[in-house]
Protein backbone atom coordinates (compact mmCIF):
# COMPACT_ATOMS: atom_id res chain seq x y z
CA UNK A 1 0.00 0.00 0.00
CA UNK A 2 2.42 2.47 0.73
CA UNK A 3 4.47 1.45 -2.92
CA UNK A 4 1.31 2.14 -3.95
CA UNK A 5 1.06 5.66 -2.65
CA UNK A 6 4.30 6.49 -3.34
CA UNK A 7 3.77 5.57 -6.90
CA UNK A 8 0.78 7.87 -7.17
CA UNK A 9 2.55 10.32 -5.47
CA UNK A 10 4.91 10.23 -7.98
CA UNK A 11 2.78 10.12 -10.77
CA UNK A 12 0.70 13.22 -9.34
CA UNK A 13 4.13 15.29 -9.48
CA UNK A 14 4.90 15.37 -13.41
CA UNK A 15 6.81 18.53 -14.12
CA UNK A 16 5.37 21.07 -15.76
CA UNK A 17 5.82 22.34 -19.24
CA UNK A 18 6.29 26.20 -19.91
CA UNK A 19 4.59 27.93 -22.58
CA UNK A 20 6.61 28.56 -26.15
CA UNK A 21 6.31 32.22 -25.97
CA UNK A 22 7.16 32.30 -30.02
CA UNK A 23 3.96 31.34 -30.66
CA UNK A 24 2.51 34.71 -28.57
CA UNK A 25 2.36 37.36 -30.64
CA UNK A 26 1.00 35.84 -33.63
CA UNK A 27 -1.83 34.52 -31.50
CA UNK A 28 -2.55 37.82 -29.73
CA UNK A 29 -2.87 39.46 -33.27
CA UNK A 30 -5.18 36.56 -34.79
CA UNK A 31 -7.52 36.65 -31.56
CA UNK A 32 -8.10 40.34 -31.85
CA UNK A 33 -10.43 39.53 -34.95
CA UNK A 34 -12.47 37.67 -33.08
CA UNK A 35 -15.66 40.00 -33.49
CA UNK A 36 -17.89 40.25 -30.67
CA UNK A 37 -21.10 41.41 -32.53
CA UNK A 38 -20.49 39.08 -34.96
CA UNK A 39 -21.00 36.57 -31.86
CA UNK A 40 -24.28 38.08 -30.35
CA UNK A 41 -25.41 38.05 -33.93
CA UNK A 42 -24.99 34.62 -34.78
CA UNK A 43 -26.33 34.10 -31.15
CA UNK A 44 -29.15 35.81 -31.93
CA UNK A 45 -29.87 33.80 -35.00
CA UNK A 46 -29.59 30.44 -33.24
CA UNK A 47 -32.02 31.23 -30.81
CA UNK A 48 -34.44 32.28 -33.35
CA UNK A 49 -33.68 29.24 -35.24
CA UNK A 50 -34.86 27.17 -32.18
CA UNK A 51 -37.65 29.26 -31.74
CA UNK A 52 -38.95 29.06 -35.03
CA UNK A 53 -38.64 24.95 -34.52
CA UNK A 54 -41.40 22.63 -33.41
CA UNK A 55 -39.75 20.60 -30.42
CA UNK A 56 -38.74 17.02 -30.91
CA UNK A 57 -41.56 13.98 -30.33
CA UNK A 58 -40.66 13.52 -26.63
CA UNK A 59 -42.79 9.82 -26.44
CA UNK A 60 -39.26 8.59 -26.49
CA UNK A 61 -38.48 9.63 -22.87
CA UNK A 62 -42.14 8.03 -21.53
CA UNK A 63 -43.15 9.37 -18.08
CA UNK A 64 -40.08 11.54 -17.94
CA UNK A 65 -41.54 14.02 -20.48
CA UNK A 66 -43.97 15.44 -17.24
CA UNK A 67 -41.37 15.17 -14.68
CA UNK A 68 -37.97 16.53 -16.73
CA UNK A 69 -40.43 19.54 -18.92
CA UNK A 70 -37.20 20.24 -20.89
CA UNK A 71 -37.19 16.93 -22.48
CA UNK A 72 -40.06 17.64 -24.69
CA UNK A 73 -38.74 21.25 -25.32
CA UNK A 74 -35.91 20.22 -27.54
CA UNK A 75 -34.62 21.30 -31.18
CA UNK A 76 -32.03 20.32 -33.10
CA UNK A 77 -32.90 20.43 -36.80
CA UNK A 78 -32.55 23.95 -38.34
CA UNK A 79 -29.84 24.76 -35.78
CA UNK A 80 -27.56 22.04 -37.00
CA UNK A 81 -28.61 23.05 -40.82
CA UNK A 82 -27.55 26.77 -39.46
CA UNK A 83 -24.13 25.40 -38.26
CA UNK A 84 -23.61 23.09 -41.57
CA UNK A 85 -24.49 26.06 -43.35
CA UNK A 86 -22.23 28.99 -42.15
CA UNK A 87 -19.01 26.84 -41.94
CA UNK A 88 -19.73 25.48 -45.47
CA UNK A 89 -19.78 29.33 -46.72
CA UNK A 90 -15.99 29.59 -45.40
CA UNK A 91 -15.36 27.75 -48.57
CA UNK A 92 -12.04 26.31 -46.83
CA UNK A 93 -13.11 23.36 -44.97
CA UNK A 94 -14.25 20.29 -45.69
CA UNK A 95 -18.00 19.25 -44.45
CA UNK A 96 -19.87 16.00 -43.44
CA UNK A 97 -22.80 14.94 -41.54
CA UNK A 98 -22.03 11.67 -39.62
CA UNK A 99 -25.56 10.29 -38.99
CA UNK A 100 -25.58 7.17 -36.91
CA UNK A 101 -29.72 5.78 -36.33
CA UNK A 102 -29.22 3.44 -33.60
CA UNK A 103 -31.55 2.68 -30.49
CA UNK A 104 -34.73 4.65 -31.62
CA UNK A 105 -32.33 7.83 -32.47
CA UNK A 106 -30.52 9.03 -35.05
CA UNK A 107 -28.03 11.49 -34.44
CA UNK A 108 -26.96 13.32 -36.98
CA UNK A 109 -23.31 15.69 -36.32
CA UNK A 110 -21.87 18.06 -38.14
CA UNK A 111 -18.15 18.14 -38.76
CA UNK A 112 -15.93 20.65 -40.95
CA UNK A 113 -12.75 19.90 -41.37
CA UNK A 114 -9.42 22.51 -41.97
CA UNK A 115 -6.24 20.17 -43.00
CA UNK A 116 -3.09 21.14 -40.81
CA UNK A 117 0.02 21.26 -42.87
CA UNK A 118 2.91 19.51 -40.88
CA UNK A 119 0.78 17.04 -39.23
CA UNK A 120 -2.40 16.72 -40.67
CA UNK A 121 -3.16 13.66 -39.75
CA UNK A 122 -3.14 15.07 -35.62
CA UNK A 123 -6.77 16.55 -35.14
CA UNK A 124 -7.45 19.30 -32.53
CA UNK A 125 -11.22 18.97 -32.26
CA UNK A 126 -13.63 22.02 -31.46
CA UNK A 127 -16.95 21.22 -30.74
CA UNK A 128 -20.38 22.34 -28.88
CA UNK A 129 -23.44 20.74 -29.22
CA UNK A 130 -26.49 22.53 -31.08
CA UNK A 131 -29.39 20.67 -29.57
CA UNK A 132 -30.82 22.76 -27.26
CA UNK A 133 -33.57 23.15 -24.56
CA UNK A 134 -36.02 26.56 -25.23
CA UNK A 135 -34.96 29.59 -26.43
CA UNK A 136 -30.71 27.72 -25.76
CA UNK A 137 -29.16 31.09 -25.84
CA UNK A 138 -27.06 30.56 -23.22
CA UNK A 139 -27.15 26.24 -23.64
CA UNK A 140 -25.68 26.16 -26.00
CA UNK A 141 -25.81 28.96 -28.81
CA UNK A 142 -23.05 30.54 -27.03
CA UNK A 143 -21.00 27.75 -27.37
CA UNK A 144 -22.16 27.04 -31.30
CA UNK A 145 -21.31 30.64 -32.00
CA UNK A 146 -18.26 30.06 -30.52
CA UNK A 147 -17.29 27.32 -32.84
CA UNK A 148 -18.47 29.01 -35.72
CA UNK A 149 -16.63 32.18 -35.20
CA UNK A 150 -13.16 30.87 -34.35
CA UNK A 151 -14.10 28.56 -37.47
CA UNK A 152 -14.41 31.68 -39.47
CA UNK A 153 -11.07 33.26 -38.10
CA UNK A 154 -8.91 30.63 -37.84
CA UNK A 155 -9.03 28.96 -41.21
CA UNK A 156 -7.28 32.27 -42.44
CA UNK A 157 -4.79 30.79 -41.18
CA UNK A 158 -2.52 27.93 -41.40
CA UNK A 159 -1.88 25.63 -38.51
CA UNK A 160 0.71 22.28 -38.36
CA UNK A 161 -2.19 20.20 -36.94
CA UNK A 162 -5.80 19.96 -38.53
CA UNK A 163 -8.65 21.67 -36.83
CA UNK A 164 -12.03 19.96 -36.86
CA UNK A 165 -14.99 21.88 -36.32
CA UNK A 166 -17.82 19.67 -34.78
CA UNK A 167 -21.48 20.26 -33.75
CA UNK A 168 -22.90 17.18 -32.13
CA UNK A 169 -26.77 16.27 -32.04
CA UNK A 170 -28.21 14.97 -28.74
CA UNK A 171 -25.86 16.21 -26.39
CA UNK A 172 -29.06 17.03 -23.96
CA UNK A 173 -30.33 13.03 -24.74
CA UNK A 174 -26.83 11.71 -22.61
CA UNK A 175 -24.68 13.04 -25.12
CA UNK A 176 -25.85 10.76 -27.52
CA UNK A 177 -24.39 12.43 -30.65
CA UNK A 178 -20.76 12.73 -29.27
CA UNK A 179 -20.78 9.25 -27.90
CA UNK A 180 -21.54 7.55 -30.84
CA UNK A 181 -18.29 9.88 -32.36
CA UNK A 182 -16.38 8.95 -30.45
CA UNK A 183 -17.66 5.04 -30.86
CA UNK A 184 -16.39 6.09 -34.65
CA UNK A 185 -12.71 6.73 -33.37
CA UNK A 186 -12.23 3.25 -32.82
CA UNK A 187 -11.86 2.85 -36.24
CA UNK A 188 -9.15 5.65 -36.69
CA UNK A 189 -8.01 7.67 -34.05
CA UNK A 190 -6.71 11.00 -34.84
CA UNK A 191 -7.83 13.12 -32.44
CA UNK A 192 -5.22 14.74 -29.92
CA UNK A 193 -7.41 16.92 -28.10
CA UNK A 194 -10.73 18.11 -27.75
CA UNK A 195 -12.18 21.29 -27.20
CA UNK A 196 -15.54 21.26 -25.93
CA UNK A 197 -17.76 24.46 -25.64
CA UNK A 198 -20.87 24.04 -22.97
CA UNK A 199 -22.66 27.44 -21.89
CA UNK A 200 -20.54 30.52 -22.29
CA UNK A 201 -22.05 33.88 -21.80
CA UNK A 202 -24.15 33.97 -18.71
CA UNK A 203 -21.84 35.98 -16.09
CA UNK A 204 -22.85 37.95 -12.45
CA UNK A 205 -21.13 40.31 -10.65
CA UNK A 206 -23.55 39.82 -7.26
CA UNK A 207 -22.27 37.89 -4.27
CA UNK A 208 -23.17 34.67 -4.12
CA UNK A 209 -24.33 33.80 -7.89
CA UNK A 210 -21.85 31.19 -8.10
CA UNK A 211 -22.89 27.95 -6.17
CA UNK A 212 -20.16 25.18 -5.34
CA UNK A 213 -20.45 21.54 -3.95
CA UNK A 214 -18.64 19.49 -1.64
CA UNK A 215 -15.17 19.58 -2.47
CA UNK A 216 -15.95 21.72 -5.56
CA UNK A 217 -15.38 25.22 -4.02
CA UNK A 218 -15.95 28.14 -5.94
CA UNK A 219 -15.66 31.62 -6.18
CA UNK A 220 -18.62 33.75 -4.61
CA UNK A 221 -19.30 35.98 -7.56
CA UNK A 222 -19.95 33.75 -11.14
CA UNK A 223 -17.98 36.44 -13.34
CA UNK A 224 -15.25 33.54 -14.48
CA UNK A 225 -14.80 31.30 -16.91
CA UNK A 226 -14.09 27.67 -16.15
CA UNK A 227 -11.99 25.44 -18.07
CA UNK A 228 -11.92 21.54 -17.22
CA UNK A 229 -9.87 18.72 -17.75
CA UNK A 230 -8.83 15.69 -16.57
CA UNK A 231 -5.33 13.93 -15.96
CA UNK A 232 -4.71 13.23 -19.49
CA UNK A 233 -5.63 16.98 -20.18
CA UNK A 234 -3.59 18.52 -16.69
CA UNK A 235 -1.02 20.21 -19.00
CA UNK A 236 -3.62 21.37 -21.27
CA UNK A 237 -5.12 23.65 -18.06
CA UNK A 238 -2.11 24.95 -17.05
CA UNK A 239 -1.44 26.09 -20.40
CA UNK A 240 -4.62 27.95 -21.21
CA UNK A 241 -4.56 29.51 -17.55
CA UNK A 242 -0.93 30.70 -18.53
CA UNK A 243 -2.09 32.08 -21.75
CA UNK A 244 -4.88 34.00 -20.46
CA UNK A 245 -2.67 35.52 -17.76
CA UNK A 246 -0.44 36.57 -20.76
CA UNK A 247 -2.97 37.90 -22.52
CA UNK A 248 -4.81 39.14 -19.45
CA UNK A 249 -8.23 38.19 -21.00
CA UNK A 250 -10.66 37.29 -18.12
CA UNK A 251 -10.88 35.91 -14.73
CA UNK A 252 -10.24 32.00 -15.18
CA UNK A 253 -11.33 29.04 -12.76
CA UNK A 254 -9.62 25.79 -14.10
CA UNK A 255 -10.50 22.32 -12.43
CA UNK A 256 -8.73 19.38 -13.26
CA UNK A 257 -10.57 16.16 -11.73
CA UNK A 258 -8.65 13.01 -11.24
CA UNK A 259 -8.23 9.86 -13.26
CA UNK A 260 -10.47 9.80 -16.15
CA UNK A 261 -13.06 12.16 -14.54
CA UNK A 262 -15.64 9.48 -13.30
CA UNK A 263 -15.75 9.48 -9.46
CA UNK A 264 -19.04 9.73 -7.83
CA UNK A 265 -17.99 13.36 -6.43
CA UNK A 266 -17.26 15.06 -9.19
CA UNK A 267 -19.82 13.54 -11.46
CA UNK A 268 -21.62 16.89 -12.21
CA UNK A 269 -17.71 17.95 -14.40
CA UNK A 270 -18.69 15.02 -16.58
CA UNK A 271 -21.90 16.64 -17.78
CA UNK A 272 -21.32 17.89 -21.68
CA UNK A 273 -19.36 16.34 -25.22
CA UNK A 274 -16.42 15.95 -23.43
CA UNK A 275 -17.29 13.09 -21.23
CA UNK A 276 -17.13 10.70 -23.81
CA UNK A 277 -13.84 11.87 -25.15
CA UNK A 278 -12.33 11.37 -21.44
CA UNK A 279 -13.87 8.39 -20.76
CA UNK A 280 -12.50 6.59 -23.73
CA UNK A 281 -9.38 8.22 -22.80
CA UNK A 282 -8.69 10.98 -24.70
CA UNK A 283 -7.06 14.45 -24.00
CA UNK A 284 -10.29 17.00 -23.85
CA UNK A 285 -10.85 20.17 -22.22
CA UNK A 286 -14.50 21.46 -21.21
CA UNK A 287 -14.91 25.67 -21.41
CA UNK A 288 -17.97 26.74 -19.54
CA UNK A 289 -19.87 29.64 -17.34
CA UNK A 290 -20.66 26.35 -15.30
CA UNK A 291 -24.22 26.52 -16.51
CA UNK A 292 -26.53 25.31 -13.62
CA UNK A 293 -23.87 25.93 -11.14
CA UNK A 294 -24.74 29.61 -11.50
CA UNK A 295 -27.39 30.23 -14.52
CA UNK A 296 -30.98 30.28 -12.92
CA UNK A 297 -32.14 29.74 -17.24
CA UNK A 298 -30.59 26.49 -17.16
CA UNK A 299 -32.77 24.29 -19.51
CA UNK A 300 -36.00 26.63 -18.84
CA UNK A 301 -37.66 29.15 -20.47
CA UNK A 302 -35.70 32.24 -19.02
CA UNK A 303 -32.46 30.86 -20.94
CA UNK A 304 -32.95 34.04 -22.96
CA UNK A 305 -30.33 36.33 -24.96
CA UNK A 306 -30.92 39.30 -23.08
CA UNK A 307 -29.29 37.87 -19.97
CA UNK A 308 -26.09 37.16 -21.56
CA UNK A 309 -22.97 39.66 -20.68
CA UNK A 310 -21.40 39.73 -24.69
CA UNK A 311 -18.33 41.32 -23.20
CA UNK A 312 -17.20 38.59 -21.19
CA UNK A 313 -18.75 35.83 -23.87
CA UNK A 314 -16.30 37.63 -26.05
CA UNK A 315 -13.61 37.64 -24.04
CA UNK A 316 -14.26 33.94 -23.12
CA UNK A 317 -13.72 33.27 -27.19
CA UNK A 318 -10.79 35.10 -27.97
CA UNK A 319 -9.28 33.57 -24.91
CA UNK A 320 -10.32 29.79 -26.44
CA UNK A 321 -9.40 30.59 -29.61
CA UNK A 322 -5.72 31.34 -28.44
CA UNK A 323 -5.45 27.99 -27.12
CA UNK A 324 -6.61 26.02 -30.03
CA UNK A 325 -4.51 28.10 -32.26
CA UNK A 326 -1.80 27.66 -29.67
CA UNK A 327 -2.56 23.67 -29.38
CA UNK A 328 -2.87 23.47 -33.34
CA UNK A 329 0.48 24.81 -33.73
CA UNK A 330 0.22 28.29 -34.94
CA UNK A 331 -0.83 30.51 -36.38
CA UNK A 332 1.07 30.42 -39.77
CA UNK B 1 -6.98 17.48 48.25
CA UNK B 2 -5.59 19.78 46.33
CA UNK B 3 -3.59 16.63 45.10
CA UNK B 4 -7.30 15.05 44.72
CA UNK B 5 -8.76 17.66 42.64
CA UNK B 6 -6.05 17.74 40.50
CA UNK B 7 -6.00 13.97 39.66
CA UNK B 8 -9.70 14.34 39.16
CA UNK B 9 -9.55 17.06 36.62
CA UNK B 10 -6.65 14.89 34.65
CA UNK B 11 -8.85 11.67 34.91
CA UNK B 12 -11.75 13.60 33.81
CA UNK B 13 -9.91 14.84 30.29
CA UNK B 14 -8.83 11.17 30.01
CA UNK B 15 -5.31 11.59 29.45
CA UNK B 16 -4.67 9.89 32.75
CA UNK B 17 -5.30 6.75 34.74
CA UNK B 18 -8.17 6.57 36.79
CA UNK B 19 -6.22 7.04 39.84
CA UNK B 20 -7.58 9.71 41.22
CA UNK B 21 -8.23 8.75 44.93
CA UNK B 22 -9.22 10.62 47.75
CA UNK B 23 -6.28 10.98 50.34
CA UNK B 24 -5.26 8.71 52.63
CA UNK B 25 -7.15 6.16 50.34
CA UNK B 26 -4.35 3.13 49.37
CA UNK B 27 -3.23 2.35 46.41
CA UNK B 28 -4.28 -0.94 44.88
CA UNK B 29 -1.00 -1.99 44.21
CA UNK B 30 -0.58 -2.10 47.85
CA UNK B 31 -3.08 -4.54 48.41
CA UNK B 32 -3.42 -6.95 45.79
CA UNK B 33 -0.67 -8.09 43.45
CA UNK B 34 -1.16 -6.61 39.82
CA UNK B 35 -0.18 -8.56 36.66
CA UNK B 36 3.04 -6.54 34.99
CA UNK B 37 1.95 -4.52 32.16
CA UNK B 38 4.29 -4.79 29.57
CA UNK B 39 6.36 -2.01 27.88
CA UNK B 40 5.29 -2.41 24.59
CA UNK B 41 2.07 -3.52 23.39
CA UNK B 42 2.31 -4.31 19.87
CA UNK B 43 -1.01 -4.42 17.43
CA UNK B 44 -3.06 -3.44 14.29
CA UNK B 45 -5.87 -1.63 13.71
CA UNK B 46 -8.66 -0.86 11.16
CA UNK B 47 -10.90 2.01 11.04
CA UNK B 48 -13.57 3.40 8.36
CA UNK B 49 -15.23 6.83 8.19
CA UNK B 50 -14.65 9.78 6.73
CA UNK B 51 -11.48 11.58 5.35
CA UNK B 52 -11.02 14.30 3.26
CA UNK B 53 -8.43 17.25 2.53
CA UNK B 54 -10.10 20.40 1.52
CA UNK B 55 -9.04 23.52 0.36
CA UNK B 56 -8.81 26.57 -2.41
CA UNK B 57 -6.48 24.54 -5.05
CA UNK B 58 -7.36 20.96 -4.05
CA UNK B 59 -9.88 18.20 -2.44
CA UNK B 60 -9.26 14.76 -1.52
CA UNK B 61 -10.67 11.76 -0.49
CA UNK B 62 -14.06 11.82 1.16
CA UNK B 63 -15.26 7.89 1.84
CA UNK B 64 -12.64 5.28 2.76
CA UNK B 65 -10.80 3.05 5.43
CA UNK B 66 -7.32 2.75 6.75
CA UNK B 67 -5.35 -0.43 8.39
CA UNK B 68 -2.10 0.30 10.86
CA UNK B 69 -0.06 -0.86 13.32
CA UNK B 70 0.27 0.48 16.78
CA UNK B 71 2.36 0.73 19.88
CA UNK B 72 1.25 0.90 22.78
CA UNK B 73 3.66 1.96 25.68
CA UNK B 74 3.25 1.22 29.63
CA UNK B 75 -0.24 1.52 28.53
CA UNK B 76 -0.17 4.98 28.05
CA UNK B 77 1.42 6.45 25.14
CA UNK B 78 0.50 5.26 21.88
CA UNK B 79 2.86 5.37 18.56
CA UNK B 80 1.13 4.03 14.91
CA UNK B 81 0.73 4.32 11.76
CA UNK B 82 -1.28 3.50 9.19
CA UNK B 83 -2.48 3.25 5.35
CA UNK B 84 -5.64 3.54 3.74
CA UNK B 85 -8.01 3.81 0.73
CA UNK B 86 -10.06 6.72 -0.05
CA UNK B 87 -12.65 7.64 -2.53
CA UNK B 88 -15.68 9.95 -4.11
CA UNK B 89 -12.72 12.76 -5.25
CA UNK B 90 -10.59 10.33 -6.52
CA UNK B 91 -8.86 7.17 -5.67
CA UNK B 92 -6.62 8.67 -2.86
CA UNK B 93 -3.88 6.94 -0.13
CA UNK B 94 -3.79 8.63 2.70
CA UNK B 95 -0.99 7.59 5.26
CA UNK B 96 -1.35 8.95 8.66
CA UNK B 97 1.78 9.14 11.33
CA UNK B 98 0.63 9.36 14.87
CA UNK B 99 1.62 10.03 18.15
CA UNK B 100 -0.58 10.45 21.51
CA UNK B 101 -1.78 9.23 25.10
CA UNK B 102 -4.70 7.17 26.19
CA UNK B 103 -6.25 6.68 29.73
CA UNK B 104 -5.39 3.72 31.37
CA UNK B 105 -8.01 1.21 31.94
CA UNK B 106 -11.74 -0.24 30.36
CA UNK B 107 -12.43 3.22 29.38
CA UNK B 108 -9.32 4.07 27.27
CA UNK B 109 -9.82 8.11 25.64
CA UNK B 110 -7.26 8.89 23.61
CA UNK B 111 -5.34 12.02 21.88
CA UNK B 112 -2.85 11.96 19.22
CA UNK B 113 -1.09 14.05 17.14
CA UNK B 114 -0.98 13.43 13.60
CA UNK B 115 0.59 14.05 10.18
CA UNK B 116 -0.70 13.15 7.36
CA UNK B 117 -0.25 12.74 3.78
CA UNK B 118 -3.11 12.05 0.85
CA UNK B 119 -1.42 10.41 -1.98
CA UNK B 120 -2.86 9.73 -5.63
CA UNK B 121 -6.35 10.64 -7.23
CA UNK B 122 -7.71 14.25 -6.04
CA UNK B 123 -9.69 17.73 -7.90
CA UNK B 124 -7.46 20.40 -8.37
CA UNK B 125 -8.15 23.56 -8.85
CA UNK B 126 -6.41 26.45 -11.08
CA UNK B 127 -6.16 29.72 -9.64
CA UNK B 128 -4.99 33.40 -9.52
CA UNK B 129 -3.17 32.34 -6.60
CA UNK B 130 -2.22 28.98 -8.03
CA UNK B 131 -2.13 29.60 -12.17
CA UNK B 132 -0.73 25.94 -12.12
CA UNK B 133 -2.29 23.07 -10.63
CA UNK B 134 -0.04 21.60 -7.50
CA UNK B 135 1.18 18.24 -8.16
CA UNK B 136 2.66 17.48 -4.94
CA UNK B 137 1.12 15.84 -1.96
CA UNK B 138 -0.73 17.71 1.07
CA UNK B 139 0.80 16.85 4.33
CA UNK B 140 -1.19 17.84 7.29
CA UNK B 141 -0.31 18.39 10.69
CA UNK B 142 -3.56 17.79 12.94
CA UNK B 143 -4.85 15.99 15.92
CA UNK B 144 -7.16 12.86 16.68
CA UNK B 145 -9.84 12.53 19.02
CA UNK B 146 -11.00 9.43 20.38
CA UNK B 147 -13.87 9.83 23.15
CA UNK B 148 -14.94 6.60 22.79
CA UNK B 149 -12.52 4.24 22.73
CA UNK B 150 -12.40 0.67 25.29
CA UNK B 151 -9.83 -1.57 26.36
CA UNK B 152 -11.49 -4.85 25.92
CA UNK B 153 -9.13 -7.75 26.70
CA UNK B 154 -6.46 -7.05 24.83
CA UNK B 155 -8.07 -5.33 22.44
CA UNK B 156 -9.76 -2.02 21.52
CA UNK B 157 -12.84 -0.22 20.10
CA UNK B 158 -13.43 3.21 19.59
CA UNK B 159 -16.87 4.94 18.05
CA UNK B 160 -16.63 8.59 16.53
CA UNK B 161 -13.71 9.55 16.70
CA UNK B 162 -12.78 13.15 14.81
CA UNK B 163 -9.46 14.97 13.86
CA UNK B 164 -8.65 17.88 11.89
CA UNK B 165 -5.17 19.12 10.34
CA UNK B 166 -3.87 22.01 8.29
CA UNK B 167 -1.42 22.37 5.67
CA UNK B 168 -0.34 25.24 4.00
CA UNK B 169 -0.78 25.53 0.06
CA UNK B 170 1.32 28.41 -0.47
CA UNK B 171 -0.29 30.84 -0.22
CA UNK B 172 -3.37 30.41 2.48
CA UNK B 173 -4.04 26.79 3.96
CA UNK B 174 -6.25 23.49 3.77
CA UNK B 175 -8.28 21.72 6.35
CA UNK B 176 -8.05 17.76 6.65
CA UNK B 177 -11.30 16.91 8.23
CA UNK B 178 -11.48 13.14 10.22
CA UNK B 179 -14.32 11.23 11.30
CA UNK B 180 -13.81 7.62 12.15
CA UNK B 181 -17.27 5.98 12.79
CA UNK B 182 -15.36 3.01 14.30
CA UNK B 183 -11.98 1.60 14.47
CA UNK B 184 -11.27 -1.77 15.92
CA UNK B 185 -7.90 -2.86 17.00
CA UNK B 186 -6.15 -5.96 18.34
CA UNK B 187 -2.91 -5.94 20.82
CA UNK B 188 -0.33 -8.84 20.98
Amino acid sequence: MLLAGALLGTAACAPVTPLDTTQLPPIESMIQEIDKDRLMLTVADLVATHKSEEPMDCSLVGANGSVFPELCNLTRVKAGELMYNRLQQLGTLTMSRQVVAKDKLTASNVIAEYKGVKYPEEVVLISAHFDAYYAAADDNSTGVAAVLEIARVLSQYKFDRTLRFVGFDLEEYAYVGSARYVESLREKNDVVLAVNFDSLGYYSDEPGSQQGALGLPAPSQGNFLTVLGNDNSLARVDEISALNDAFDSTIMFGIVTSGLGNNAGSAPLLRSDHGPFWLSGHQAIFITDTAYFRNPGYHNPKDTIDVLDPVRFHRAVQISAAAIAYWAGGPR
Amino acid sequence: MKRTLLAGALALAGLTAVEARAEGEQPAAETAPAAEAPVHRFGVYSRGGVHAYLSNSRSVGVFGGSVGVRDIIQDRFILQADVGFLTNLGNAVPVQLAAGVQRKGLYSPAALLTLTSFFGERLTFVTVDHPVAIRTPPVALGFLLAPARFNVAGGEISLLEFGLGVSPEFPGWGVAYQLNLVSVGVSF
